[in-house]
């Protein structure tokens, strides 16, 4: 660090220099307790500067913990734990992947004791994980391609004559295809979904497949398609910074990014405590001021503003207009209907 | 460089060319055990897991041929990859025919064009040709503009985008082989068909092509087994009916985290790839002896 005077140090002084840094995070925690540093994977992007602005300095400030962040590839994960050397300590991911791996026996048990529970999200405290924010697959469209008015629910969207652009995966897809062809929403699960295949066979000539959430973004940006659906958090920015974009949040599917601690984590303990932190009202507030992913603790709605809270799903406003994705039916599910989508995507 | 190759070997080399062979055959010894350690082993695990997981027995192959979209799409990732092929070797037979007549700063230039895209990765090239083609794209706005054009071409996803990304991507490593080949072949041989009657056209077709079949095999194999692999350009570019294999398989791997079909379709993959190239090398003559003169 001091490059121009290390070099006339001699080897004693500089270790008595280095011990006596390292002893500063001593002196400021009240509980003695050294400093370790938590691996935490993340599939990274504007999520993780998040993350790294809001709950990761908090934690470092309360705990003296620093948090390196990595890729949060579920095959590394399966390897990890079947050979016994996980290094992670967190893993972040979409609920409805972590809520299969959980299933497989690659997550610790959450630690409830200081997590407020009955201010969280119905569903939102699950043996293996917590969900952590309300995202929404959303309705969405380019402002500049739109004839006529915006859809206001799926019918029109899929009614409008012009390109479609739908996420080439089954979860959420098959939700909005059944909404579509006028599912009512209460009735949603479990999916019918033969007769989502059915829907989407009405549209096929018009959808334009995204795989990833950026080049998602892109085809509503660019006008490459003119109306479907998009997640709000691909979109939001964009839409402020004056592109031609535009979404509502009518019949959403709400989605959830969801943090679990897999199984032989090095350090378990401290990555509770970082999920307690994470779940705070205050953290939870400050989370959805950088980011429009809503809270999961409904205490976190009293600490912001009104402007803030029109853009979270999970506003009261907002939260009434979708639904909340079906974890458990798609645990159940996931294969079964990957399967038959890809046969119906080549067919 | 590729000129040296051509020189003989003089007398006083000779002598300790067999030692020197020698020594060459120890310092194989390093990258087998590399080899078996980081792939073939590796490979061993995948293809037993195939048949183990989640209990001894032959239930993800079952899996694979009760239907679903598997065969399918293995039949869809084959088809796709030798399109590229023979698009690439195609384009890359003149190329590198030219090239190989070429010296000094030109060839270097032109060297320099084939090689220089390898430094950008797949990832971005695809995004590029998504630019290029998006409705509203540099493409489709020439088109327009030229007046040859009334409304956008749909280019994404499709077909056209796909191959074109993918020959983009796949072309060096048709040129670079052929090239190789190209060079080291005499060209006195063509004269001297030329001087037995030999009009120019049968000239190439009886001696010059079957000269260059080794690269053509080197080229073919290499681009043929790379594009199978191929993943990202096609889930970027591609419609529905370029769902490569490589896709199905990350799928199982990373995401439902079912090992024993991803194991079993990368083992069908695996099989059918080494069959088609022993065919292959078996339609196209003796492979080691092809495989020296190209390399």
């Amino acid at each position: 660090m001091k490059n121009k005077t290390a070099g006339s140090l001699t080897r004693r002084e500089a270790l008595a220099m280095m011990g006596a840094v390292s002893l500063v995070p001593w002196l400021d925690a009240t509980p003695a307790q050294a400093a370790s540093q938590l691996v935490f994977a993340s599939g990274g992007g504007k999520l993780e500067e998040t993350y790294k602005k809001t709950v990761f300095s908090a934690f470092k400030e309360k705990t003296s913990n620093d948090i390196v962040t990595t890729a949060n590839e579920g095959a590394k994960l399966k390897a990890m734990v079947e050979q016994g050397q996980v290094e992670w300590d967190m893993m972040q991911g979409p609920a409805e992947q972590l809520i299969v791996f959980g299933r497989q026996g690659l997550f610790e048990p959450i630690d409830y004791t200081n997590i407020d529970k009955a201010n969280l999200l119905p569903g939102a405290a699950n043996e293996f994980f917590a969900l952590t924010d309300v995202a929404a697959y959303n309705i969405g469209w380019n402002t500049a391609n739109l004839k006529g008015p915006a859809p206001q629910n799926w019918a029109e969207v899929w009614a409008y004559d012009g390109r479609i652009g739908l996420w080439k995966k089954p979860f959420q897809t098959l939700e909005v295809a059944l909404l579509a062809d006028g599912v009512a929403i209460a009735d949603l699960y479990p999916l019918d979904i033969e007769r989502a295949f059915k829907s989407l066979d009405k549209i096929k000539s018009k959808i334009v497949w995204w795989e990833r959430g950026a080049q998602g973004a892109q085809v509503f940006l660019d006008g490459e398609v003119d109306v479907g659906a998009i997640w709000n958090g691909r979109v939001h920015q964009p839409k402020l910074d004056g592109a031609p974009v535009d979404f509502n949040f009518n019949q959403a599917i709400f989605v959830n990014d969801a943090w679990a601690v897999p199984k032989g984590a090095p350090h378990k303990k401290e990555a509770m405590e970082l999920l307690a932190l994470a779940l705070s009202p205050e953290q939870q507030a400050a989370f959805a001021r950088e980011l429009p992913y809503g809270p999961v603790n409904r205490a976190a709605l009293a600490l912001l503003d009104d402007k803030v809270k029109a853009t979270l799903p999970s506003s009261d406003e907002n939260f009434k207009k979708g639904r909340l994705l079906d974890l458990e039916f798609w645990a159940d599910n996931s294969q079964a209907a990957l399967e038959k989508f890809n046969s119906w995507l080549i067919g | 460089m590729l000129k040296g190759a051509n020189t003989g070997t003089p007398a006083t080399m000779r002598k300790v060319s067999w030692s020197v062979a020698r020594l060459y055959r120890w310092m194989l010894l390093a990258p087998a055990l590399f080899l078996a350690a980081f792939f073939v082993f590796p490979i061993i695990r995948v293809v037993l897991r195939s048949f183990s997981d989640p209990a001894w027995g032959l239930q993800n192959y079952e899996r694979i041929m009760a239907g679903g979209p598997y065969l399918q799409v293995l039949l869809a990732t084959i088809q796709t990859a030798a399109t590229v092929t023979a698009l690439c070797l195609l384009l890359a037979y003149p190329v590198a025919y030219v090239m190989s007549r070429l010296s000094g700063s030109l060839l270097q230039i032109a060297a320099a064009c084939v090689i220089i895209p390898l430094w950008t990765s797949a990832v971005i090239r695809s995004y590029a040709w998504m630019v290029v083609f998006q409705r509203k794209g540099i493409l489709n706005e020439a088109l327009i503009g030229a007046g040859v054009l009334d409304d956008a071409i749909r280019f994404l996803p499709g077909s056209f985008a796909v191959h074109v990304g993918m020959v983009h991507i796949m072309l060096p490593f048709m040129i670079l082989p052929l090239l190789a080949n190209m060079r080291a072949i005499d060209r006195s041989l063509l004269r001297a068909a030329e001087i037995m009657g030999a009009n120019p056209l049968v000239a190439f077709a009886k001696v010059y092509f079957p000269l260059s079949m080794p690269g053509v095999s080197a080229g073919v194999a290499l681009v043929f087994m790379m594009s199978l692999g191929f993943f990202i350009t096609p889930a970027l570019l591609g419609g529905p009916q370029h769902l490569m294999a490589a896709v199905l398989i990350e799928q199982q791997a990373n995401v439902i985290l079912d090992w024993g079909l991803a194991s079993s379709l990368a083992t069908v993959l695996l099989v059918v790839t080494g069959a088609m190239y022993v065919v292959y090398m078996r339609l196209t003559g003796n492979a080691t002896g092809n495989l020296k003169g190209a390399l």
